[in-house]
């Protein structure tokens, strides 16, 4: 196991909240939501989603035009913001191109372009049109390259799709990468944009719900599909040690559906005990929970199950699923970073729409946005193929 | 960086059903002939799951399946990494098909099935296997960034891994724009201990060069540029000749991943 995980040195964030972190830390204390009535394209559906406005005024620059998709124009719009690039280049400086990993989470990746290439097929042969560009923009791994090549990065790279624990993981293999001393210091993060594919895909399964999600409501019906990015900067030394840093992290599997949680949240609990027992913290004293909770009837109780069997007692708990939609292979980072910022400014965010919690359901949920210490969070992300991960974030040296 | 111990190995190909017969022809004991890939059935699934999974979710299932049968671990106890270079370009035609029609009716199966995961989830449900999980690409270096994360997981959590690199050919709508034309896949189990069943010890180092590295077995140089993880063939070669020997798989632009072989 391993002793020492890396600082949190820098981070970005971009979501239907707005561009970069403080537009996402204004909105969740000032109780503004970023949903809003399903508008994606043509799509008739009767859903609220979390979309980021400005995508498609992106410019991808001449040379990369061949990645041009709303996945990688969202990567862009959100790299730059926060300053995030002159940290990029202090890291290159410092430690060298080859030795700057890249891990990014993503589940969709720039399907959106065969979507539209679907369209807009041969009529007499059906084949797609030659513009459609299959490696640069759909592959899973294309975010991975345009981002590599951007910064010009020469270290270890590699996309994780593990739905929505994408960009959770990205923590854990950095770290791996980091200790066996392929990388002093790595950008992981996570995009993942609107697309038809999973608008009607989890349509299909039934899990998306007509109004603004409610996590942990009696009436919860569903998740809003979002779309969003962020970027963190791993470094295993930080000039300021008390910097926030990774302390644990938990991956399991849950061995049950590939579309539905463990009802009695065995992986996730199996996730979130791995976590605890990596950062070794006295008590296990967590002072913040982000949920994953997604809101779907079998998520939340599923996770509610897991934290019971984690937990003596329940720390303070939200899910900000209701602020930014669920960004799926976006979400772990957006949630991570969040948790940063809590521990950073000393808040809890609060479960915005959710009115009536379920009784059935652990008791405690955060509804508003309050100020108090924290030190550390611990920060749930699990994905369909029972992907579970869990993060704690903290300070070395509170 | 320390070594790994390789385990067991499994191989999906044509003319490669499994280990046996692969590491034969890579060894030149046997000639090679391009026969399809027997048909497989993941026993290990219920019956249920078993009907829904897609020839890829198959292909890599194959692999995996015979390099856990050719170990002595008990499949719940050990992590996988899970790599192709984009996983099922079939669902995908079929999704995207559907988006074209109206009311655009996404079969939902199709859908938890598109998941870059659906392989190593449906392996864990299979085995029972709640260990940790990792999906992966890194596009035609797939198998090279795998082979990494899965060393970098042995050795950080000094647990059993197993790797399984798989891809399909896609349909012909995409077939002028992919890689893979030849199926394949294999799957190799690594310890951070050598056992008893300990097939070799490896080294990887990355290295800022990139010599052509080309197959001894040229029979199988058409499969192995034929499929974009099949690189693994360059490992598979020295696993079956099992002298002290390196290759250096591609990696990156300008470098490369060599691997030190050493037999146990």
């Amino acid at each position: 196991m391993l002793e020492k995980l890396p600082y949190i040195t820098a981070t970005t964030l971009t979501n239907a909240l707005g561009e970069g972190n403080a537009a996402t830390m204004h909105a969740l204390r000032n109780q503004q939501s970023g949903l809003r009535k399903c508008d994606f394209e043509d799509t008739g559906l009767d859903t609220w989603i979390g979309r980021v406005n400005n995508v498609e005024q992106v410019e991808i620059p001449n040379s990369l035009k061949h990645f041009d998709c709303r996945n990688n124009r969202l990567a862009l719009l959100a790299i730059n913001q926060d300053d995030f690039n002159s940290e990029i280049s202090r890291v290159c400086g410092q430690y060298g191109t080859s030795r700057i990993g890249l891990f990014l989470g993503t589940s969709t990746s720039g399907i959106h372009e065969a979507e539209l290439a679907y369209r807009n097929r041969d009529e007499e042969s059906g084949s797609l049109p030659a513009s459609f560009d299959l490696h640069h923009t759909h592959l899973i791994h294309s975010v991975v390259e345009f981002i590599r090549e951007l910064l010009g990065l020469k270290g270890p790279s590699l996309a994780i799709s593990t739905a929505c624990s994408s960009s959770a993981k990205v923590f854990a293999a950095a770290s791996r990468h980091m200790h066996v001393g392929l990388c002093d210091a790595a950008i992981v993060g996570g995009v993942d944009s609107l697309c038809l594919s999973t608008l009607y895909g989890f349509n299909a399964l039934q899990l998306i719900s007509p109004l603004p999600c409610r996590p942990w409501d009696i009436e919860r019906k569903g998740i809003n599909i979002g779309e969003g990015a962020g970027f963190a900067l791993l470094e295993r030394d930080a000039a300021d040690k008390t910097s926030i840093a990774l302390l644990g992290y938990g991956e399991s599997s849950d061995a049950h559906h590939i579309a539905t949680p463990h009802p009695d949240g065995k992986g996730a609990a199996l996730a979130m005990e791995r976590a605890l027992q990596m950062a070794n913290l006295a008590d296990n004293v967590i002072d913040y929970v982000n949920l994953h909770g997604t809101a779907t009837p079998s998520n939340d109780s599923s996770e509610d199950a897991a934290l019971r069997s984690v937990f003596d007692r329940i720390p303070p708990f939200s899910s900000t699923k209701g602020w930014t939609g669920h960004t799926l292979g976006a979400a772990g980072i957006t949630e991570a970073i969040i948790a940063c910022q809590a521990i950073e400014h000393g808040f809890i965010p609060g479960t915005i729409n959710t009115s009536q919690p379920d009784k059935q359901l652990s008791e405690g949920i955060v509804l508003e946005t309050h100020d108090c210490p924290i030190n550390t969070v611990l920060s749930n992300s699990f994905g369909f193929g029972g992907s579970n991960c869990s993060l704690i974030f903290g300070r070395n040296e509170p | 960086m320390k070594s790994v111990y390789l385990e067991s190995v499994g191989i999906a190909a044509p003319g490669l059903a499994n280990w046996p017969e692969c590491s034969d022809v890579l060894r030149g004991k046997s000639g090679y002939q391009a026969q399809p890939i027997p048909r497989f059935v993941p026993d290990s699934l219920p019956v249920n799951e078993r009907r829904r999974i897609s020839p890829t979710i198959r292909l890599a299932l194959q692999a995996a399946t015979e390099a856990i049968q050719h170990s002595t671990l008990d499949p719940a106890n050990v992590a996988t990494v899970f790599a192709t270079s984009n996983g099922d370009l079939e669902i995908c035609d079929r999704i995207c098909t559907a988006l074209t029609l109206p009311d655009r009716p996404v079969s939902p199966t199709d859908f938890h099935n598109s998941i870059h995961n659906a392989p190593a989830g449906y392996w864990s449900i299979g085995y029972h296997c709640r260990m940790p999980s990792t999906s992966i690409s890194a596009g035609d270096e797939s198998f090279t960034a795998a082979l990494l994360e899965s060393v970098t997981q042995v050795l950080s959590e000094n647990q059993p891994i197993m790797l399984v690199a798989y891809d399909q050919p896609p349909p012909d709508i995409f077939s002028t724009e992919y890689t893979s034309t030849i199926p394949f896949s294999t799957a190799l189990v690594f310890t951070h201990q050598r056992t008893d069943h300990s097939m070799a010890e490896l080294m990887v180092v990355p290295v800022e060069k990139q010599s052509p590295q080309a197959l001894q077995t040229v029979a199988l140089e058409n499969l192995r540029s034929g499929n974009s993880v099949a690189q693994a063939l360059l490992l598979l070669e020295m696993v079956a000749r099992n002298s002290s020997a390196e290759c250096i798989l591609p990696y990156h632009d300008s470098g490369g991943l060599q691997v030190n072989y050493l037999p146990c």
